[in-house]
Formats: structure tokens, sequence, C-alpha cells
């Protein structure tokens, strides 16, 4: 039987913005109900050769390839900090098949502290593609399913619920810029220009008729506030943890 | 580590119109020369943090190295964390330290000159660009040199881009399967917006000990330590 999701508090940190041990340093006016692990794949990734952070008005491009040791080093580095931690962990996944993604799940099923599974769906994926990454992710804990705001009206999402979905998350939207030496570089686009769209976001994916937890663009508490009145079931916060 | 409010006190043009700054050091703030500070502005909406490196260690002050985000003025208010990272370890037994700026200004290296002068080390400084007000002992050498200060120095401390970390030890005239010949460290300037808070990973450097992060692992490296 599924556990359900759930969240003594709205807030909580967006995967990349804490590394793999619960936030021990936490500057926000209330307290986080959650906290959500780097992404984690199956093997160890390395670094993208191009990776770099880039500053616009507003915000920043940051490009790193979603580097991680692997599931197995993770574990036995962090495990004990997952289950010490009073903070509920949300573990975000991501893989290349969803063969992989079912053989995450099963391993970190039974770890204590784990409370639920983000699952980050990449751009690539979409209708019944992204749909059995998402059943392979199904299991005994909650699931949300990660993706860009900009696909936030796609109508595969409306089959969400049935996979047995418990949220939606919105991050930032990709994008690019030119580097120091001039080439451009692809990522992801974090800050508070990206404020607008969320809300337009978040409208969008209330249609899909489950709880919508938005992770990107808020820098201020207000913010945040004005999100959750709008219906957004969970703010998650990126870069403005690491001010 | 140290969080703490700070005043900007001045901002400070440096040679070639490079701005640095001055603040007042907090309690307890144990500056060293290559660990940094992660700062963001109060009054300005900023994405990320800026890091911050000495150029200058007082006992009650610090001259902080260019460049400054242009939108800081005198007065600013700064919430600061640090200092982060490692930073130059100068061995008790060095008689002679060569500094290098390579294809960057000196001014994050020169933190270094005060226990090197106190230690009445030999001093040489290449660099593309000279500081003004630096002292007499220090000799000012060209890039071109550098090649000579493997085999003058016993230590050597280096600020390197980390795109030119590539070129670094045919820049200092040494084979890739050859030793150095004196025990150096470089400080890698790479992005450090997580300030270790996060292992984002786009600082990533690589060692012969594997993956390693700048922000938090450096951003000074023994130099035989980089797979390079």
């Amino acid at each position: 039987m599924r556990l359900d999701l759930d969240l003594s508090t709205p807030w909580m940190n967006a995967a990349g913005a804490a590394g793999f041990t619960p936030p021990e340093r936490w500057l926000w006016p209330e307290p986080a109900g959650a906290w959500v692990t780097n992404p984690l794949s199956l093997s160890p990734r390395s670094p993208a050769e191009n990776r770099n952070v880039i500053s616009f008005p507003g915000g920043a491009l940051l490009h790193s390839g979603l580097p991680n040791p692997g599931l197995s080093a993770v574990l036995r580095r962090n495990a004990a900090a997952w289950a010490r931690s009073p903070l509920p962990a949300w573990v975000h996944i991501f893989g290349r098949t969803p063969e992989e993604i079912h053989q995450i799940v099963l391993r970190l099923e039974g770890v204590e502290g784990v409370a639920a599974f983000e699952l980050g769906i990449s751009e690539e994926l979409a209708g019944k593609d992204a749909l059995a990454w998402v059943e392979a992710a199904s299991g005994e804990l909650p699931l949300v399913v990660n993706l860009s705001m900009e696909r936030a009206a796609e109508d595969w999402l409306d089959d969400l619920s049935r996979l047995g979905a418990s949220a939606i998350c919105l991050r930032g939207p990709r994008g690019a810029l030119a580097g120091a030496d001039g080439r451009l570089v692809s990522g992801r686009l974090y800050g508070q220009a990206l404020l607008p769209q969320v809300f337009a976001a978040l409208r969008q994916a209330q249609r899909h008729h489950l709880p919508v937890i938005v992770g990107a663009g808020v820098y201020k508490f207000e913010d945040g506030k004005m999100l959750l009145n709008a219906g957004a079931w969970g703010i998650q916060l990126d870069m403005v943890l690491w001010l | 580590m140290v969080e703490a409010l700070v005043e900007l006190l001045e901002l400070r043009l440096e040679g070639e119109g490079l701005v640095g700054g001055r603040i007042i050091a907090p309690p307890r703030l144990a500056m060293k020369p290559g660990l940094y500070l992660l700062a963001h502005c109060l009054s300005i909406a900023e994405t990320l943090p800026t890091p911050l490196f000495p150029s200058m260690i007082n006992d009650d002050e610090i001259l902080l190295a260019p460049p400054l985000p242009a939108a800081w003025l005198p007065g600013a208010e700064l919430s600061i964390r640090g200092p982060l990272g490692k930073g130059f370890h100068l061995p008790a037994t060095t008689r002679r330290i060569a500094l290098a700026a390579l294809d960057t200004h000196p001014y994050r290296i020169l933190p270094l000159l005060a226990p090197a002068l106190a230690a009445g080390l030999e001093i040489a400084l290449f660099t593309p660009l000279i500081p003004p007000g630096l002292p007499p002992e220090v000799e000012v050498l060209s890039l071109n040199s550098l090649p000579d200060a493997p085999a003058w120095a016993d230590y050597m401390a280096l600020d390197v881009p980390w795109a030119v970390l590539p070129q670094l030890r045919s820049r200092l005239g040494v084979a890739h399967d050859r030793p150095l010949g004196c025990q150096a460290e470089a400080l890698v300037m790479a992005p450090m917006p997580c300030g270790g808070l996060a292992d984002c990973g786009v600082c990533a450097l690589k060692t012969r000990q594997g993956w390693k992060f700048t922000c938090k692992d450096g951003p000074v490296f023994d130099i035989e330590s980089l797979d390079i």
C-alpha cells in the first residue's frame, strides 16, 4: 500500500541546492517540511565538460551535468545522516531507462529516512515514454514528478494520478547563454526573473488534479506565500539558499 | 566559519582599472591566503553570491581583491560567509618563493607577501600586471621567465583560471610526466556558486584522487595532485 505524501510546512530545498545530506543552514523565515537530495543516478556520473554558471539580470544559468557518485556510494556515505535527520528525505532520482529507475526505487524503499521519491523527467521525454519512467518509479513511497515549468500544460500529465503519482513539481526551464569564451552553454535557469512564468505554469499544472510544488523563481518569502495563496502545495528553494 | 554583515568601506581603484574593496574583518574571521568569502549585497537583488578573496589581510581589516560586482557601492551592506575552502600552505623551510598569476591579475596571491616578508624570504612575482605599492623586496618578472621559476624557488604559489589549467605544465616549462622540481600550489579560479553547501558540481576539478570540488577541497590545490 502506498504511503501518503506529507509535509509539516510547505517549504523545502530544490534538488541540487543542498547536496546529499540534510541542509544544516536554513536561512528562511519558516522551517522546512522536507529536504530533497541532489539528483541521484544508479551509476556514477561525471561533471559536464562545459560545466558553468552564468549570471544574467534577475537570474543565472547553471550547467553541471548532474554529477553524482551513484546510488551505492551515496547510500554508503549518507544513509546514516538520512536516518538521523528529523526532516523526511525526498530522494531525487533520474535515469537513462525505466529499468534503472526501478532498480533505484527498489534499493531505496527500505532506507530509513526516505519518505518520497522525486522523479526528474528529462526534456527529451514526453507522452508514453515519460509515463513509462513514472510507472517504473511507482512503488510503496509517494512519488513527485519533477519537470520543467514550460511543460506544465502537456496532456500526458493527466495520466499521472492514474499511475499513482502524488504531486507535480515545476522546475526552472532550460536556456542558453554565452560563456566568457563566447561559446553557448545550455543549462537550467534560476532566479527571480522566472517568477511571472512560475505563476502561469502553476495555473496550467493545477489542471492535472494533483498537488503542485513550485520549484523555481522564489527568492522572497512574500513571493512564496503568494504562490501558496494561488494554490501551490509546496515551495522548493534553490540558489537563494546559497546567499 | 563566520556569517556576518559588514560594510563595504571603500572601493579601491587598483592597477589597470580593476576595482577592489575594503572591509573591517568581523570578530573570529580567521582569513588566510587563498581562502575566500561568499558575499552578497543586501540592497541588490542578487541571484548568486560573489566569492571574495583577500589581497591583504591585516589584524582588523581586509582588502578585497578585484573584481567586485559593478553594482556594489561604498557603504553597501554585505552579508558574508566564510572563510571557505582550503588555502595556501607556505612551508616553514621555504627560502625562495615564486608567486605567479597566469593570465590574470596577481591580487589573490598577494596575501602571501606578508608571511614571506616576515620570514625574510626571497620573493619573485611573475605577473602580467604590476600592482602599485609593492615592497622593494619583491622582484617583479615577466611571465616569459616563468619556466625559470621551478628551478629557483623552493615553493611556488600560482593563481590560475581553470581554463588555463590544461596549459599549466607547459607554461611552467615542465613535461607532463616530469615532476615540477619544487613544491607548488595553485589557486584555481572556477565558478563557485554554492560554496560547498550543495556539491552542485559546477566547480568540479579532476585530480589524481578523482573529482574534487574547488569550492571546498580547494580553491588551492597541490599542482602535482591535479590531473592535467
